[in-house]
């Protein structure tokens, strides 16, 4: 099956948006950050990995998130991604532009199926 | 254990990321290298070959080339301040080099004025180097 281009459109634009929300709820890896976004929008959304890292690294520039590495009990050490205080922020910001933004597509979209037809 | 594929894919990534301050060029290695495994061993719960689970992590990530294109431009910074670092090593290198030769010069004239004053014979770069 072809990917819905429009989707991926807005995935790629939403993409830091996604990040920062499954972040607020605690820190993470990338791959539970993947795997969290896929779970809460039951597979709807895949955030690809490809686009995953890139996102990240842009976010920690912008110090809306911190990067550190940590060690896990298998020995393993993983790189988690905390949220910060501007980072939180901003996710608000975000939230309510998507928000707002919904809501005048859906205006739109209404106007233009009860609207009659041009003679 | 690290696997033959896995670390093939990262090398093909980064041919595509440009060169890189090598400690972030191994975190980056072992971020995405960890990533991969836990993506094999998605795949391997859904019962498929190691082999399989591989493949499949890899075409998940993505193609080397555009993963690679895509990452590069986050990695402008650190390039950017590695070859600042790079130039003030270099500036420190030549200012010491500088500074050096020009204590030689002053210690081999001193010793011409000395072997002068005192009627000797003075002998060319003997000191130098030795």
């Amino acid at each position: 099956m072809k990917p819905d281009a429009t989707l991926g459109e807005l995935l790629k634009g939403n993409t830091p948006t996604l990040i920062l929300c499954v972040l607020s709820e605690g820190p993470l890896h990338g791959y539970a950050i993947a795997r969290e976004v896929e779970r809460r929008s039951a597979g709807a959304l895949a955030l690809g990995e490809g686009s995953l890292y890139p996102a990240l690294r842009a976010l920690e520039a912008d110090r809306l998130v911190t990067a550190s590495w940590e060690n896990e009990t298998a020995g393993r050490r993983r790189k988690v991604y905390t949220l910060t205080d501007a980072g939180r922020l901003d996710l608000e910001r975000r939230s309510r532009t998507w928000r707002d933004f919904v809501r005048a597509v859906e205006s739109v979209l209404k106007g233009s199926s009860d609207a009659k037809q041009p003679a | 254990m690290q696997s033959n594929r896995l670390e093939e894919y990262l090398d093909a990534v980064e041919q595509h990321l440009g060169r890189l301050p090598e400690r972030e060029r191994q975190e980056w290695r072992e971020e995405t290298r960890l990533h991969l495994l836990a993506l094999v061993e998605a795949e391997e719960e859904l019962g498929r070959s190691r082999s399989e689970a591989e493949e499949a992590a890899i075409r998940r990530f993505g193609d080397p080339e555009q993963v690679g294109s895509l990452l590069r431009p986050s990695y402008a910074g650190s390039r950017q301040r590695a070859a600042g670092e790079r130039l003030v090593w270099t500036a420190f290198g030549l200012a010491s080099s500088t500074g050096a030769t020009f204590l030689a010069a002053s210690l081999i004239a001193l010793q011409y004025d000395y072997l002068r004053s005192i009627g000797g014979q003075p002998s060319p770069m003997a000191c130098v180097g030795s």
